[in-house]
């Protein structure tokens, strides 16, 4: 439970638009539990749970190129098209693609930690020990540039995976070495 | 820095780092995506496909993330337009 409120808390910043947001949020993906009633059975069905968290991202046109730039703050990730929507669709696969493989090859705490991400407890969070994820601030001419478009993108990853994470980290083994 | 590296393709920026040791790990339609083929635990990074060229702040994003090889990568793309430079 302790976990579900980490993860379900969100950050709360009274600069949300002048700061790259890292909301976690609790998302529960298909049915939590389902029951099925059979010859005196109950069968407990997989629960499919993902952690959902929201980035804020921006795009302009280039006065070099006059192609289209999306960057992610939060990430400092960036990626280009010809048109807006395509700077979207690119920074938006960049951005499921680098957490999916982060992950995947065991290194998005150190990613995350590289970028500025801090975990806290201070922040009017009863439990004491839960912690909150921090994001750095957000270089504040991003947002007031004429031409600059800002949108927050969605973003999920398996429950199951940041549990592990956190187990290995509480038993005292380094996340940052190789399995 | 950005300026000195504008007009690369983002077909030769990623057989560039191709070129020295890095694999496409995963690609969508608008994106590579690459890493360290030598460290299992390297940092992946995005190259876009689209665009005639990679724009120089794109450029600079993706050079800050390839580590030591930054120096490398900016090289063999400075040579990349140099020898395109008639």
């Amino acid at each position: 439970m302790r976990l579900i409120q980490a993860l379900a808390a969100e950050h709360p910043s009274s600069d949300a638009l002048r700061t790259a947001t890292l909301a976690l949020k609790f998302l529960v993906v298909g049915p939590f539990l389902s029951i099925t009633l059979g010859n005196d059975m109950l069968t407990p069905k997989p629960m499919k749970l993902e952690i959902a968290f929201k980035l804020q991202c921006c795009s302009k046109q280039s006065d070099a190129t006059g192609l289209y730039i999306g960057w992610c703050p939060a990430l400092d990730m960036m990626s280009q098209g010809r048109s807006a929507e395509q700077a979207r669709a690119s920074l938006d696969d960049s951005i499921r693609l680098y957490l999916h493989h982060c992950l995947k090859r065991g290194v998005l705490d150190e990613a995350l930690a590289r970028l500025g991400f801090t975990t806290t407890n201070d922040d009017g969070i009863d439990d004491a020990d839960v912690d909150v994820i921090h994001v750095r601030e957000q270089r504040e001419e991003v947002v007031e540039d004429v031409g600059v478009d800002c949108w927050t993108g969605e973003y999920s990853v398996p429950l199951h995976v940041i549990a592990n994470l956190r187990k290995r980290t509480q038993a005292g083994e380094s996340v940052w070495q190789p399995q | 820095m950005a300026a000195a590296i504008a007009g690369v393709p983002p077909s030769t920026l990623k057989d560039v780092l191709v070129g020295r040791g890095w694999v496409v790990i995963d690609e969508t339609e608008n994106v590579w995506l690459l890493a360290d083929g030598k460290d299992p635990r390297s940092e992946p990074v995005a190259i876009p496909k689209h665009g005639d060229v990679v724009d120089p702040e794109v450029m600079d994003s993706v050079s800050h993330r390839t580590g030591d090889l930054s120096r490398a990568v900016l090289d063999a793309v400075r040579n990349h337009v140099a020898a395109q430079t008639p």
